[in-house]
């Protein structure tokens, strides 16, 4: 196990929760990097011990405040509902059980304001740290601790090797790869993470390869 | 970085033949690139939202989300004021700090989470009230931090600093650790000195179980931050006249992580035991927490 100095003397954070705040701020925040764009309308559903704590802990504040751009140590995440009011955000919660998650999982169903939809469920696993478990269809596992690349593309041969050749090319050591499908000749996400972040002009090489779909760059945060 | 004990942290410290703090330094620039002196700046930026959560939480009175706490560090606060606290002034005033931060904390305030959030409160109450009382630089604070960090990376990397892992003697215990090594350090302790007051504050806290009433980080955490500042003080204290752990800090470490996961998950930040089953506590949970 390996742990970072600012692991211990911190995160610095909103209260009053590593987990259920610090977490889960960062889970919306994901959410919003993920879409890409501003976001219109979520569903934001809770499980386990994040839908039983949730107003103490303002978990629901945190998750929307993440869905706004902010990160854990924003102090608006205080007032986050009604700054998403204000900006015309619709915002619905719910509960739910589901003993296969991690205790503290957050489900958000989300629209951007131009009306791409976009589904994510992740947990927060403790002292403000994350794993993103689905994307879409996609069952994955990232942490977004790194500089990560999530590249869908489609299920045929030789798409590692081109995708890991833009990468060599432009001289990023890939620190992490995997590489998730739904089924047998349909669509692959393959997560990168790298050292360093990935410049523009090699996610728009990679953007510009054969049989990629979808390209998105989650900076370390 | 991987620390794999505190005799291992010495043995490098000797070896390299640099202080601990500095190591500290060395082994996050190793593993992340970035360069020391930005380092030192993120640890002196940790040490003013530390200072900041202090004022904040003594000024702003504000009742926590819940409303089960709030106001407490004021009124322990005005006590000091008033000379009528039973202890020293850097020990009052360290506790009333501890309660300050977690107060600030439970208000949804900005902390730093060193080592959880809810053990937020110890290190800075000690490190600030240490500062104001004994009159030494930032800088001195920061190679305390550093050294505090030490402690809580190891505890992390044997054991755990997870109430949900640990119980509370893995937040709260690791938080007055590290606040004892930082007292020891400020008044000149060697490292080895520091680490004996962390182990003896560790060690008296063992078996503490976490039990938060409805779940939250507020009863009984805030008081508890309050009264670890004390524990702390009491074990560096005990360390900086030559008192030693006779059991050494490796070992105890690895105690609290056997006696953490032996313990029953209701005791462990699941608010099915402890203070959370009792009348009080089930009657607050029923009120609260509804969406």
């Amino acid at each position: 196990m390996s742990v970072s100095l600012f692991d211990i003397l911190g995160p610095i954070t909103v209260g009053p929760s590593s987990s259920h705040t610090a977490g889960a701020v960062r889970i919306g925040l994901a959410c919003r990097m993920l879409m890409g764009e501003e976001v219109k309308k979520a569903k934001v559903t809770l499980y386990g011990s994040f839908a039983e704590t949730a107003i103490g802990h303002g978990t629901d504040k945190a998750v929307v405040g993440g869905l706004l751009g902010h990160r854990p140590a924003d102090i608006e995440n205080r007032d986050s509902l009604d700054i998403a009011k204000k900006l015309g955000m619709q915002i619905t919660f719910a509960e739910a059980q589901e003993s296969r998650y991690h205790p503290n999982t957050v489900k958000i169903e989300a629209e951007s304001v131009t009306g791409k939809k976009f589904k994510m469920r992740a947990a927060s696993v403790g002292g403000g740290s994350i794993v993103i478990n689905s994307i879409n269809e996609f069952t994955i596992e990232t942490p977004c601790n790194q500089d990560t690349l999530v590249i869908i593309h489609l299920d045929i041969p030789g798409m590692l090797s081109a995708l890991t050749t833009v990468m060599a090319w432009a001289g990023y050591n890939i620190s992490n790869m995997t590489l998730k499908r739904t089924k047998r000749n349909g669509e692959v996400v393959s997560i990168i993470e790298t050292d360093v972040p990935v410049a523009d002009d090699t996610v728009s090489m990679l953007r510009m390869t054969k049989n990629v779909n979808q390209v998105i760059r989650i900076p370390r945060f | 970085m991987y620390i794999s004990g505190i005799e291992a942290l010495i043995n490098d410290s000797k070896e390299k033949n640099i202080p601990v703090w500095q190591l500290m330094m060395e082994l996050e620039c190793e593993d992340t690139g970035v360069p020391i002196d930005k380092i030192y700046e993120r640890v002196s930026n940790v040490y003013s939202v530390m200072k900041q959560g202090i004022k904040d939480g003594l000024e702003s009175n504000l009742m926590s989300v819940s409303g089960l706490s709030g106001g407490d560090a004021r009124l322990y606060n005005n006590q000091i004021e008033k000379h009528s606290s039973m202890l020293s002034r850097f020990h009052s005033k360290a506790i009333a700090y501890s309660l300050a931060t977690s107060e600030h904390n439970a208000s949804m305030g900005i902390i730093v989470a060193a080592p959880t959030a809810g053990a937020s409160g110890i290190l800075p109450g000690v490190l600030v009230a240490a500062q104001e009382e004994f009159g030494f630089d930032d800088d001195t604070a920061i190679k305390a931090l550093l050294t505090a960090a030490s402690i809580g990376t190891v505890i992390a990397i044997r054991a755990t600093i997870s109430g949900a892992q640990g119980g509370c003697q893995a937040e709260c215990g690791a938080g007055a650790a590290m606040a004892a090594a930082a007292a020891a350090f400020v008044t000149g302790s060697p490292f080895e000195e520091c680490a004996h007051a962390a182990t003896l504050a560790l060690k008296n806290c063992l078996g503490l179980v976490c039990d938060p009433v409805a779940g939250l980080v507020e009863v009984p955490c805030v008081k508890r931050n309050g009264v670890f500042a004390s524990l702390a003080i009491t074990a560096a204290d005990m360390a900086k006249s030559g008192i030693r752990s006779f059991i050494p800090p490796d070992e105890v470490i690895d105690t609290m992580y056997q006696i953490g996961v032996t313990m029953p998950p209701s005791l462990r930040e699941t608010s099915k035991g402890g203070l959370a089953l009792t009348p009080t506590g089930i009657e607050v949970a029923k009120r609260m927490n509804k969406l």
